[in-house]
Order: structure tokens, then C-alpha cells, then sequence
């Protein structure tokens, strides 16, 4: 009985697998083969028809128009967002984690319950605050927002993360004459690397992927953030959905080259967060 | 006791750290408007524009090349934003402490509720006092009497099939509405879809399709006055629209509910579907073999007893009352109302639009375009478009009223009664 359940098993996962993989690979080949056809020929025959011929010429237009200035945009406002969180995210929740400090839960909730809320919410209010302090329509104005938004998620799970590293470790280290700081620096950083790169990886694509903020905060073509100047390669009525496609597929590549290098960090880090 | 101080002490300084490192990255950032001098900010001047189209994008930029050149103390930038993102920010740009300082925009109820509160430069010294017909003057004109919107161009609204695809049907223009019915029996006897109404993400074509039959059946005052909420969707002239609406129902495309505006376009482009009721953008967006091929006849007539209106959406300028340098803005304003600037627009955008300038000849004159501009001149009345003669929520309660209809053409009343419901909310808030 159980052999046989053995047997059948592996079978059946990899067959709903495959089907599933199938499912979600279907619409992202759909894009590379748009991105690859001319506008006539989709014009003509439609999204769902076989192409005529196959081109590089969309990426060509679509780097013309100017998506570099806009992808280096987005890696200006995503690396430091990224870099800014990670450092006061870790401080933060470490304090919180390891230290008596009054109303640490009240804070956590804070922090958490501030996520709760719906990012259109904050839209006006925010631009308004952005404005009066003369950041509104700058990069560092949405590298400040952006951060802002972000932290308290991020203090959140490292939060429990590093309430799973055991005490005696820090203790021992304090033992030694390691100052509070040097804990951090030395012991808990290390040990919470791969939450840290789970998270840095999340919070990049979060950042990079961001179009509601950009859209808010930014004014000026030349420092629209690549979602965004995507988005303004559509038409009113009509928009080159070839040009477009290739496009999206070029503006993919940076979120998925973070995510290959961190990946096993990514599986291996969120586990041993909820493990907790 | 010096331990928490060094502590601190590190961690202000990592923050600081993290802040200039963040400060760095951004060193190619420019300087934000609000840092320039004060006679820099007078001479800088910002259009942003909606046109994303290549020959928009194109023809803008023309428009600033020559008013600069004209009046050089001036420095004006473009910048372009997608239309739907432009008209979510609109609101928020207008109240900006350093807004754009024009703005394209269009005629009708939208821009009068901006000038009432307040958000519109006067543009009256800068409306040229002949040029513009009564008409298109008073679009322009908010309830105070100021002039606060420039036109510069409009398009029409037709059924627009193709030439080539006529003759192979071996089939006319329809003049009448039982013509109309006629010509779509012929067409699906003949096993074409007559008539393409994509709706994917483009239910607001209902709108079109709503505003003619209105106007032909009850005329545009009472239209006028149903979408400013002085008569009810309920009544029974409304319920009329409806009742004539059905009768085309059988001939629209079926597949058009799932079909996005670009795929409906491109089905009657290859000639499956026959007529497609729509404004003159359908025809730009052809390729430039088929563009010659490309015509349209006039919404068929219902009674002849009701004057006729088209509708000739008008587009134009704007300039915000906060902008730091009105006198440049008005300067800009005066010259893209004169004909000069209006021809070199039409020329470089290659778009099928009419000056708004009646002194402006088309640079590029067209046959179909010969035909637009006749068909508008000789209309008794002129409306906008559904949304332009109310407001964004009023063309929301239409859709959802319409789409419906469409599925459920026998429950007309049910759906007119929550219609009446949905606009009357959506003018309470």
C-alpha cells in the first residue's frame, strides 16, 4: 500500500507541476515572442497568431526612447532605498529584539500597523509633506519615501528573526567585552545574513517594480523610474504592443539577475524566519 | 554612562552615513525648480502634455522651438506624461506651489470646475478677439466670463469603414436609421460582422454610441440638460435611446466584449467587422497604405425633425493660476491660438484633426478630412463627448448602465432606474 502510494506520488507532483509551470510560463513566452515581432505583422494577425518573422528591432526602439536614462533612474532611487533599509531595518529591529527598551511592542505594532493601511491613503498627504519639504519631484525625495514606507515590514520580520538567535551567543560575546554595538556588528549581522539578502532581494524588486509612488512623486520625464516611462510608451488609442513587450522584458532583467545571485539565500532565509 | 552616548553617537553617525550615501547617489539629479534664482524661475516655462505619440511628442516640441525663437527671453521645456497617469495627476499638478506652467487639456464641464476653484489662469488678453467661432469662443469661457481654455484643434466623431471593403460588399453609405438597419441585414446576410464595438478596456465607446442616438432622437438641448442632472435617465425619452439602440444590437461583433480598442481596431482594419463608430484617431492609427482607403458617412439620421449635432471633441491649452511666470505662460497661449502655430502642429503631429482657428488652413488637406470638416461646419449644434460635457464619474454610471444593456437588452427599465441612482450619488459627492 505504501509502496504503491511511493510509487504514484512523484508522479502525480510532477505532472501537476508541470502543468503548473506550463500555466505560469505561457504569458511571460507570450511577451519575449511580442517582443519580438514587427508591429504589422501584430497589427494584422493579432496577439494570438503565429508570427510572421522574428526581429530584434522593438528592444532597439524601445532603448531609443529612452529607457536607459530611465533603468539607471530606477537603480539610482532602488540601490540606495535598498542599502538605506537594510541598515536601519537591522538597527531597529535588533534593538527591539535584544534590548528593554519601553514600549518596544507598541512600536513593533506601530510599525506593523502601518503597513495595514493602503498606500493610497498616504498618496495626497505625502505629496503634500514631499512638497513642503522641497523634495517633491526628486530622486531623493523618492528614495525617503520609498524607504519610509518600507521600514517597518522589514523591521518587522528581521524582528523575529533575530529573537530566534539564541542569547548565549550574545552574551558570551558581551562576556568578552564586545560593546552593545559590536554584538551587532560582529554577531547579529552575520548570523542574519541570509534574512537580510532575502529581504534586500524583496525589497529591490519591490522598489524597482514600484509604480504608484513614482507616479505621485515624480513630475519630470527625465527622472521617471523605468515603470513609469513604460508605461508612457502607450498610446492614448493605440500602442506599440511589440515595442512595449520588449520594453518590460529589458526592464526585468536587473530584478531577475538580483534575485538569481540571491536566491538561495531567498529559500534558506525566509525559512528559518518562520521556522521561528 | 559612556557607553548609550557612544552608542548614540555611532548610530547618528551611521544614519548620517546611510543619508550621504543616499545624497550620492542622486548627485545626477538636477536641482529642483524651487532652487533656481528668481529671474531664472521667470524665464523657465513647462508644458506638459498628454500627447504620447510620436508625431504629438514631435509636434509640441515644434511648438516651443518656434515660440522661443519668437520670444527667446523666454525658456520653455516639455514634458510628456501618459494619458491616463496625466489625468490623475491634473488635479494634483494645479495646486502644486511650482505646477507646469500650461497644461494640455480640452473643452467642457471638467475645465470649467477647475476655473471655479480657481485652478485656471485668466487667458482673456491672450483669446484673440476674432479667429474663433461663438461657439468654440464660448467653450472657452468659464461661468465668471473669463476665457481660461485656448482650442487649437478638434476631430470628429463618424462611422468610419473602409472604401475598398464597400465596394467589394457592393454596398453605399446609409443616410437614414432604417438604411442604416438595412445595410447591417446585408452585411450579415453576406456573412461579415457589421458593426465593432470593443469593450475590453474601452467601455467608455458606449458613451458614443449613447450621445448619438441621443442626439439624433431627443437633440442636444435636452441632452445638454440630462447630463447636467436637470432631467432623469428615467424618462421616457431616454428609455427611447435605448429601445432604438436595440434594434442594432444583433449586428455588433459578438467577440467585441473580450476584444481590447487595438484589437477591435485591427479586426476592422482587416475588414471583419464593417463599421466601427469612432472618432478620427481610429484612421491615425492605421498603416500608411490603408490610411487612403479609410472613410467614414455620418451618424444616420433618426428624425429629421431634430436639428443635427455632431460631435467635434475640442483640444487645446491651459495654464495654471499658480504658475511663477503668468506673463510667459499668456505669451505661450497667444501664439499657439494663432493660425500659424495651429498649422505647423497639425503638419508635424500628421494626426487627422481641424484647426480650431477657423483662419488656419489644414496643412495636409485629405479628402476624409475635406469631408469631417464640412460635416461639423454644417451641424446646427456641436457637443464634446459624454465625459467632457459632464465629468469622469457621470461617464462611469453610463458604462456600467450600457455594458449591462448590452447583455440584457429586456431589462432596460431596471437598468435606466439604477442609472438615475448612479448619477444622481455620483453628482452628490
Amino acid at each position: 500500500m505504501t509502496a504503491r502510494k511511493s510509487r504514484v506520488r512523484p508522479w502525480f507532483f510532477h505532472g501537476g507541476m508541470s502543468v503548473l509551470a506550463f500555466l505560469w510560463l505561457v504569458p511571460l513566452a507570450l511577451v519575449v515572442v511580442t517582443s519580438l515581432r514587427t508591429f504589422d505583422d501584430l497589427a494584422d494577425a493579432g496577439l494570438a497568431s503565429v508570427p510572421k518573422g522574428l526581429t530584434i528591432d522593438p528592444y532597439r526602439q524601445a532603448l531609443d526612447s529612452g529607457e536607459w536614462q530611465s533603468i539607471v533612474n530606477s537603480l539610482i532611487i532602488t540601490v540606495p532605498v535598498v542599502v538605506v533599509t537594510l541598515v536601519l531595518a537591522s538597527m531597529a529591529a535588533y534593538g527591539l529584539a535584544r534590548h528593554r527598551i519601553p514600549f518596544r511592542k507598541t512600536m513593533l505594532l506601530l510599525m506593523l500597523a502601518g503597513n495595514l493601511l493602503p498606500a493610497q491613503l498616504l498618496l495626497i498627504p505625502v505629496l503634500k509633506l514631499t512638497e513642503q519639504f522641497g523634495i517633491f519631484d526628486s530622486r531623493i525625495g523618492m528614495i525617503v519615501v520609498l524607504t519610509a514606507v518600507g521600514l517597518g515590514f522589514y523591521v518587522f520580520v528581521l524582528h523575529g528573526f533575530m529573537r530566534g538567535i539564541p542569547d548565549e551567543i550574545t552574551h558570551a560575546a558581551k562576556i568578552d567585552g564586545a560593546t552593545t554595538f559590536g554584538v551587532y556588528l560582529r554577531i547579529v549581522l552575520p548570523l542574519t545574513k541570509p534574512a537580510m539578502a532575502a529581504l534586500g532581494s524583496l525589497a529591490f524588486t519591490w522598489t524597482f517594480n514600484d509604480l504608484l509612488w513614482a507616479i505621485t512623486l515624480l513630475r519630470d520625464e527625465q527622472k521617471l523610474p523605468v515603470t513609469p516611462a513604460i508605461l508612457g510608451m502607450q498610446g492614448e488609442f493605440v500602442s506599440s504592443w511589440n515595442v512595449i513587450a520588449a520594453a518590460t522584458v529589458i526592464a526585468a532583467i536587473p530584478t531577475v539577475i538580483v534575485f538569481l545571485r540571491f536566491q538561495r539565500y531567498f529559500i534558506s532565509g525566509l525559512l528559518i524566519g518562520s521556522a521561528k | 554612562m559612556s557607553h548609550p552616548m557612544s552608542r548614540r553617537g555611532f548610530l547618528a553617525g551611521v544614519g548620517a552615513f546611510g543619508v550621504a550615501s543616499a545624497l550620492a547617489g542622486c548627485a545626477t539629479s538636477t536641482p529642483s525648480p524651487a532652487a533656481g534664482s528668481g529671474t531664472k524661475k521667470s524665464a523657465a516655462l513647462q508644458l506638459k502634455s498628454r500627447e504620447t505619440s510620436d508625431g504629438g511628442r514631435k509636434a509640441m516640441q515644434a511648438l516651443l522651438d518656434e515660440f522661443a525663437k519668437a520670444n527667446p527671453q523666454y525658456k520653455p521645456t516639455l514634458n510628456t506624461m501618459e494619458p491616463a497617469a496625466f489625468q490623475q495627476q491634473i488635479r494634483a499638478d494645479l495646486t502644486l506651489a511650482t505646477p507646469p506652467d500650461m497644461l494640455t487639456w480640452f473643452a467642457g464641464e471638467i475645465a470649467s470646475n477647475f476655473a471655479k476653484q480657481g485652478l485656471l489662469l485668466d487667458a482673456t488678453s491672450a483669446f484673440p478677439a476674432d479667429g474663433y467661432s461663438k461657439q468654440f469662443a464660448d467653450l472657452s469661457t468659464d461661468a465668471s466670463g473669463k476665457k481660461i481654455f485656448v482650442p487649437t484643434n478638434y476631430y470628429w466623431w463618424g462611422m468610419f469603414y473602409r472604401t475598398s471593403q464597400f465596394e467589394k460588399w457592393d454596398v453605399s453609405e446609409p443616410k437614414t436609421w432604417d438604411e442604416f438597419i438595412a445595410l447591417c441585414k446585408t452585411l450579415k446576410g453576406k456573412g461579415v460582422s457589421p458593426i465593432a464595438l470593443p469593450l475590453a478596456d474601452s467601455a467608455w465607446l458606449t458613451a458614443s454610441w449613447f450621445d448619438y442616438l441621443n442626439l439624433r432622437i431627443n437633440g442636444a438641448t435636452f441632452h445638454r440638460a440630462l447630463l447636467a442632472g436637470q432631467e432623469s435617465y428615467t424618462d421616457p425619452r431616454v428609455a427611447k435611446v435605448l429601445d432604438t439602440w436595440r434594434e442594432v444590437l444583433p449586428y455588433l461583433d459578438p467577440a467585441g466584449k473580450g476584444l481590447a480598442f487595438q484589437e477591435g481596431s485591427a479586426k476592422w482594419q482587416q475588414g471583419k467587422d464593417a463599421m466601427f463608430l469612432a472618432g478620427t484617431f481610429l484612421g491615425d492609427a492605421t498603416p500608411a497604405d490603408v490610411k487612403a482607403d479609410v472613410n467614414f458617412f455620418q451618424f444616420p439620421i433618426i428624425d429629421a425633425n431634430v436639428p443635427v449635432a455632431e460631435e467635434a471633441p475640442l483640444d487645446g491649452f491651459i495654464a495654471s493660476a499658480r504658475t511663477a511666470n503668468p506673463e510667459g505662460a499668456l505669451a505661450f497661449m497667444k501664439y499657439v491660438a494663432t493660425p500659424q502655430a495651429q498649422e505647423l502642429y497639425l503638419k508635424t503631429s500628421g494626426s487627422t484633426l481641424i484647426p480650431a482657428n477657423s483662419n488656419a488652413k489644414s496643412p495636409v488637406s485629405t479628402p476624409l478630412l475635406e469631408k469631417g470638416r464640412a460635416m461639423v461646419a454644417s451641424a446646427a449644434d456641436v457637443t464634446q463627448f459624454f465625459n467632457r460635457d459632464s465629468n469622469d464619474d457621470q461617464l462611469n454610471a453610463l458604462t456600467t448602465a450600457l455594458v449591462r444593456f448590452i447583455d440584457k437588452p429586456d431589462e432596460a427599465g431596471d437598468i435606466l432606474k439604477k442609472w438615475q441612482d448612479d448619477s444622481a450619488k455620483a453628482r452628490g459627492n
